[in-house]
């Protein structure tokens, strides 16, 4: 095969579903006769993943990223078009694919409720049929980059969701798969927690040359882990390319933050912010947004020191979070 | 096929492991189970000893009719009946693609993660009624090794009656009536064949051959006539080869939870 671990082509899928009014006379009619929706959730996508890629899957709700993964991971069959994940048509041979993948997803826990995830962790190793010396290296080594050697022999309803969420990933990893799904899998997570993930999924990456497909709506997770992004929506993929790609296109804008304690030449500062958009109006406090096209920055920044007493000043771009925001908003349009 | 075997057993032990952490429960569980297989054998007591005819059986013989109709219902339900509910739990929560991403057979792994330790209870309470009725009666004039036989049919029609249900809660997903129909169906397994004559007796032992369930095993431990028995083994085995196929087959629409 080629230096691709995934490859979709005009990939569609419809689902049938029924409609019905609302209220009891519509109930008891639906009983009987009931009128048939069809709503197609890809439209025809198509894409490619390099072997050892992570990619950032990202699309508002309902825009056909749990459905791409769901077909990817052969839970799914498809309405029509191909997929080719290492090898595998995933749904046609699903029991043999599924063996060289992992999933983690945020909201689904794959370990036992009351016993400790240790004899999950077992049971996997019996479900992938893991030899002994290579599944307690796995553990040892995973268990120490996320620090819960100790956490993995309390029973899983004892633990933080922090913990929880890094038991899951050693259940996802142990069989160490070629692919691995992530849905969501720092949702509700904290920071420290979320940072320590973010480096064991880097370091699984490059170890193993794992290909990782991140869907989330956390854009944080997207700039610490990705290079690429695919941005779907309505069934349709309506970006394909690098964090920086959709930077430069996307990010025309930067920010001024300032504070001061007294204005030198209020005619020029009053200038000054009418040639952004002012998104923060306090007394002693101001945040600008300029377009980068139509306004020298530097220059505008510096006509503001010269006009201001300030104490504190910042410039940024805009987040990436902001930028897919607008994505979404201008398709919505 | 052993390492499967051995894979099935972790998990009959882990479920042990987690319906132990909470003791009382576990208790209570098991006994209530207990005594609501010994209600069966109570109520055709009752019957029996109001005048209630079962032609050419005793009590101790309706006794172990009873007993091994607990025996099979109750290892059924212990092994792998849960699969209804179980079923339609991760239809609700979504949770069915878990089992689809795993590298078994998903049927078998639903099966596996349906072993209901609750219902031990019940298997217990079977073992308990099929050996007390064996002690009461004066001598087994039959064959242990066509009980056993029969035992297993028993076992696989009440499996065949467990896929259907699965696949229909695959496809519907709110189907918890359908036990209730089976339940029905099964008080008919409780009382002997001779009672049923002409349409019934041949739909119990054909389109429902529910007669593998109880009167067959016992029968033939007792040393009974088993006549119909093979056309019964023949309709369990086509049931269940006819219930999978539809179980693998409704898999294809299954939609998942949304996400």
């Amino acid at each position: 095969m080629s230096g691709f671990a995934i490859v979709v082509k005009e990939l569609e899928k419809t689902y049938k579903s029924y409609r019905r009014g609302k209220g009891f006379l519509q109930a008891l009619k639906s009983l009987f006769k009931r009128e048939t929706v069809y709503s197609q959730a890809l439209k025809g996508i198509n894409f490619s993943i390099h072997r050892g890629e992570i990619v950032g899957f990202v699309g508002p709700n309902g825009a056909g990223k749990s459905t791409t993964i769901k077909i990817l991971s052969g839970v799914l069959f498809p309405s029509s078009g191909s997929v080719d994940v290492i090898g595998f048509v995933p749904w046609l041979q699903r029991t043999k694919y599924v063996a060289n993948i992992g999933a983690v997803f945020g909201q689904k826990s794959q370990l036992w409720w009351d016993i400790p995830p240790v004899d999950s962790f077992y049971l996997s190793k019996g479900i992938y049929k893991i030899p002994d010396t290579e599944f307690e290296k796995r553990l040892e080594t995973m268990s120490t980059i996320l620090k819960v050697k100790e956490v993995m022999h309390r029973p899983t309803r004892d633990l933080s969701l922090g913990e929880r969420m890094k038991c899951e990933f050693i259940m996802a990893l142990l069989h160490n798969p070629q692919v691995l799904f992530l849905d969501e899998p720092t949702i509700g997570v904290d920071a420290l927690a979320k940072e320590e993930i973010r480096e064991f999924l880097l370091q699984i990456n490059k170890n193993y040359k794992t290909t990782v497909i991140l869907t989330t709506h956390d854009m944080e997770d997207i700039e610490e882990l990705c290079k690429r992004i695919i941005i779907i929506d309505d069934g349709t993929i309506i970006f394909d390319g690098s964090l920086n790609d959709i930077k430069e296109k996307y990010l025309t804008c930067k920010t001024v933050d300032f504070q001061f304690t007294s204005v030198k030449d209020k005619r020029k500062l009053a200038s000054l912010l009418k040639k952004g958009i002012v998104l923060e109006n306090k007394k002693w406090f101001k945040s600008v947004r300029f377009e980068k096209e139509q306004v020298n920055v530097p220059k505008v920044v510096d006509e503001l020191i010269k006009c201001c007493n300030i104490i504190d000043f910042t410039v940024h771009e805009s987040r990436l979070e902001h930028v897919i925001k607008e994505i979404y908003r201008q398709r919505q349009k | 096929m052993i390492q499967n075997l051995l894979l099935h057993w972790q998990f009959v032990k882990l479920k042990y492991a987690s319906r132990m952490a909470y003791r009382f429960d576990f208790f209570t569980c098991m006994f209530a189970f207990f005594l609501f297989q010994l209600s069966g054998p109570l109520f055709v007591g009752v019957i029996f000893y109001a005048g209630g005819l079962f032609p050419g059986w005793s009590f101790p013989q309706l006794l172990l009719l009873q007993g091994t109709l607990a025996l099979i219902r109750g290892f059924s339900f212990m092994s792998f009946f849960g699969l209804l509910w179980n079923t339609q739990d991760h239809m609700r929560r979504g949770t069915f693609d878990l089992l689809l991403i795993r590298p078994v057979n998903s049927l078998w792994f639903l099966v596996m993660n349906s072993f209901d330790e609750e219902d031990s209870g019940q298997f217990i309470g079977g073992v308990a009624i099929t050996l007390v009725a064996v002690s009461l009666l004066p001598e087994l004039q039959g064959s242990l090794l066509a009980f056993f036989a029969i035992l297993l049919l028993g076992v696989l029609f009440f499996l065949s009656l467990a896929l259907l249900c699965s696949a229909a809660t695959i496809i519907f997903i709110e189907t918890q009536r359908l036990y209730e129909f089976i339940d029905i169906i099964m008080i008919f397994a409780s009382y002997p064949k001779t009672i049923y004559s002409g349409s019934i007796a041949i739909l119990f032992n054909t389109l429902i051959p529910l007669f593998v369930a109880g009167n067959y095993p016992a029968s033939a431990l007792l040393g009974f006539s088993l006549d119909g028995v093979l056309i019964a083994a023949v309709s369990v085995i086509g049931l269940l080869t006819v219930s999978m196929f539809i179980w693998h087959k409704t898999l294809r629409y299954y939609t998942s939870a949304g996400g």
